[in-house]
Parts: C-alpha cells; sequence; structure tokens
C-alpha cells in the first residue's frame, strides 16, 4: 500500500486526495499504526510506525483547554455524582436499619425457642420423677454422652433364668428390681460386648450364683450369695483397685487373664477379663442397683 | 463243683466292674474324672444316663454328636439346665483352681447334646 522506502509519511498524508483537519490525519496516521502492528514481527516496519508516532505527537495540540460550557458540563457531571454518593449513603443506612431489625427478629425467635423448651423440659422432668429441667437435661447428656462411647450392657433385651424358668426384661435394671436381686451390676462393658442372659445356679439348698451370659467369653463376671475366703489376705502380687468405695483384688493368672474379687455387702463378685484395662473399664462402671 | 465256681467268678468279676464303674460316681450329682469335678445340681432335670453323658462330654471323654432323629428333622426339643466344672490345680498360685459354668442342651427326642460356656474363675479350693 505504501512505499515506505520512498515516501516519508508526511508524503502520504500530503498526497491523499481526501480533505483533512488535524484530528482525520491523526485518525489516518493510527490506521497506518494499526496496519503495521498487526503484520508479524519480522515484517512490520519499526522505522514507519515511530515515524507516524512521531508526527502524531507533532499533530496534536499543546495543552487541552476546555470553553465555559464544557467547564458547566463537568460540574453538572460533578453534581450529579455527589447527588448519586448520597443516595447510595441513604440506601446503606436503610440496608443497616432492616439488617438491626433482622438481627432483633432472631433475638426474639430464639427467646422464645428457649423459652418453649424450657417448657417443655420442665414438663419432662416433672413427668420423668426429676426435680428441675437442668437435671433432666444433665442427665440426658451423660446418656448420650454414655451411649456415645460404649455400646448398652444389654441388647434386644436380658433373658433371666431362675429354677428352670425363664422371664425376659427390657434391661438389667427392670431384671434385677423385679427379681429383688440387690446386687451390683456392669453398666458398661468393652469391645460391644453385651449380657445376653443372667442365670441363677444354685450350689446348696442355700447357696447359689449369679452368672452372667456374655456375647464373648472374652470376659466372665459371676456373683455368688456367699464368701469364699476372706480376701483381705490375698497375695503380694495382687493389686488393689478401689471403685465407688468398692475394693477390688486384682490377681493375675499364668494364661494371661486378670481376675478381680471384690466382697461386698454378701455377695463376692468376680470377673475376669483378658487386660486389666479391660477391668478397670468394667470396674470403674459398676453399679449399685436403687431400691 | 465247676460249674459253682464258675459262677462264682462271674459274680465276682461282676461285682468288680460294677465296683470300678461307682468309683467314677461320688454321688449322682457329681462326677470326678482325676483332676476334674463335673457337678450337677440337686435339682437337676437330666437323667442320670443323660448326666453320665453330659460328665463325660465336659470331661472331654465323651461324643456330643448323635443318631439323627427323625422327629428332630424340623428341630429338636432342649432341656436346658446348668452344669458346674471344678479343673483342680489348674494355677500354679491362689486361687489355684478353675470353676466353670455350663449351659448344657440335650433333645428329649434324640438326645444330641450342646455345651456352652457361660462363666469362669478361680476359686479357692486346693492349698
Amino acid at each position: 500500500m505504501y512505499n515506505k522506502k520512498e515516501e516519508t509519511v508526511r508524503d502520504i498524508l500530503d498526497s491523499s486526495s481526501k480533505p483533512h483537519n488535524n484530528e482525520q490525519q491523526i485518525e489516518q496516521l493510527f490506521g497506518i499504526i494499526d496496519t503495521e502492528l498487526n503484520k508479524p514481527e519480522a515484517e512490520a516496519d519499526q522505522d514507519l510506525i515511530k515515524e507516524c508516532s512521531d508526527y502524531i505527537g507533532e499533530l496534536m495540540p499543546d495543552d487541552e483547554l476546555h470553553s465555559e460550557q464544557e467547564l458547566l458540563l463537568k460540574l453538572d457531571q460533578v453534581k450529579a455524582m455527589a447527588e448519586a454518593s448520597s443516595a447510595d449513603e441513604s440506601r446503606h443506612s436503610a440496608k443497616k436499619g432492616k439488617a438491626k431489625r433482622i438481627v432483633w427478629k432472631a433475638v426474639a425467635i430464639l427467646a422464645a425457642t428457649m423459652v418453649v423448651m424450657f417448657a417443655t423440659l420442665s414438663v419432662a422432668a416433672i413427668k420423668n420423677g426429676y426435680n428441675s429441667a437442668w437435671e433432666y437435661l444433665d442427665a440426658k447428656i451423660s446418656e448420650v454422652l454414655d451411649m456415645k462411647f460404649y455400646e448398652s450392657t444389654t441388647e434386644n433385651g436380658i433373658t433371666f433364668i431362675r429354677n428352670g424358668k425363664s422371664k425376659k426384661y427390657d434391661s438389667i435394671e427392670e431384671l434385677l428390681n423385679k427379681e429383688d436381686l440387690i446386687i451390683m451390676y456392669p453398666t458398661v462393658l468393652p469391645d460391644k460386648i453385651h449380657i445376653k442372659k443372667i442365670l441363677i445356679v444354685p450350689r446348696d439348698e442355700s447357696r447359689y450364683t449369679i452368672a452372667f451370659h456374655l456375647s464373648s467369653n472374652d470376659i466372665s463376671i459371676s456373683i455368688t450369695n456367699y464368701y469364699q475366703k476372706d480376701i483381705s489376705d490375698s497375695p503380694n502380687h495382687s493389686n488393689y483397685i478401689s471403685s465407688d468405695g468398692h475394693n477390688f483384688v486384682i490377681i493375675p493368672k499364668e494364661n494371661g487373664i486378670y481376675q478381680a474379687t471384690c466382697q461386698y455387702n454378701g455377695f463376692e463378685y468376680i470377673i475376669q477379663a483378658p487386660s486389666t484395662d479391660w477391668l478397670i473399664l468394667i470396674i470403674e462402671n459398676i453399679k449399685e442397683i436403687k431400691t | 463243683m465247676k460249674k459253682l465256681i464258675s459262677l462264682i467268678l462271674a459274680i465276682l468279676l461282676i461285682t468288680t466292674l460294677c465296683f470300678s464303674t461307682s468309683a467314677t460316681n461320688e454321688t449322682d450329682y457329681t462326677y470326678n474324672f482325676g483332676e476334674k469335678t463335673i457337678v450337677f445340681n440337686s435339682s437337676t432335670t437330666f437323667t442320670k444316663a443323660q448326666r453320665e453323658k453330659i460328665a463325660n462330654i465336659l470331661n472331654g471323654t465323651g461324643n456330643e454328636t448323635e443318631v439323627a432323629n427323625l422327629l428332630c428333622i424340623f428341630g429338636h426339643n432342649y432341656n436346658v439346665d446348668h452344669v458346674t466344672t471344678i479343673t483342680h490345680c489348674a494355677s500354679a498360685t491362689a486361687p489355684r483352681c478353675l470353676e466353670e459354668i455350663y449351659e448344657v442342651s440335650v433333645c428329649t427326642r434324640c438326645n444330641q447334646t450342646i455345651t456352652e460356656k457361660i462363666t469362669s474363675s478361680y476359686i479357692y479350693c486346693c492349698p
């Protein structure tokens, strides 16, 4: 299009047949630069681009002076912006007010919910024999926390066998209360072991053993209604664990079994487990039935 | 004369056999096998024959399997009771004797016998 070797930019513009002022010339020069820049880098004429840009610099006015009308227009624009900003501010404060109202509404709903919950808990507490809602809530939370770490000691009820006759109970507490067995009982067993049955095995006319039939043979729990011997003179290698005022004597046996024995209220409790950890877990969670 | 001597010898032999059999049975409810004692409740529902069989099973000298009975094709009719075994001097340190309670189920029709250990505990029995 242009023979830039022979003609300068000025010549190109002068030779143009179109009548042109500075603005048109600048536009034409930008066109030339644009054309050159669109070419691959190797083909683009850097000298021509530089010449064009220099010429654009010459054609541009030294400083841009604004007319009075332009200034007034600018002033109007500033005023309009200020008005818009103040409108934004009022919108923002309106939003703030709305947010405050939402917070108060939430607080009111929360308070109402708390009142309803407290009233419900109070009714439930009275119905279940608790003194206050807090006491009831505390008992329920403890129950939930216990369930979180350990399984129930009974699963699908518990069978009681005495004199060849069997009865089924929902829980060990119900069984002990209804069968009038005033004994301590395990409330926690490790490794998901649970109590399947409780049997009364007579030894003679007056003596008997209460045998806990568990879901695993790893643990054994039996209670006799007599003492074999005074356990206070147990061997030197035995250890004592005290739980809730009851002393358990722990004796390790050769086959890796640990046996804990406690004598309390006419009953002798014998617990066997494969580790002291399990024994301690069971002993620490032994409870006495409330009469 | 020879017949009389044969008869006396036969009676003596039978009497000796009877004594040897009763030597394992101290009472009808307690069975001793060396270091093992098997004790049935005096109110047990097992018959004498069943007790002897159970005692042998718990001692490890009997067999739990029985010939199948056609009457039991749809299930057994179990008689369940509890038996205590004491293994004397099972431990070197006191308490030395191991007492175990078993639940024993005997089918009333085919005599199939099932034993399941319920509890075990070391007791002060032998010094």
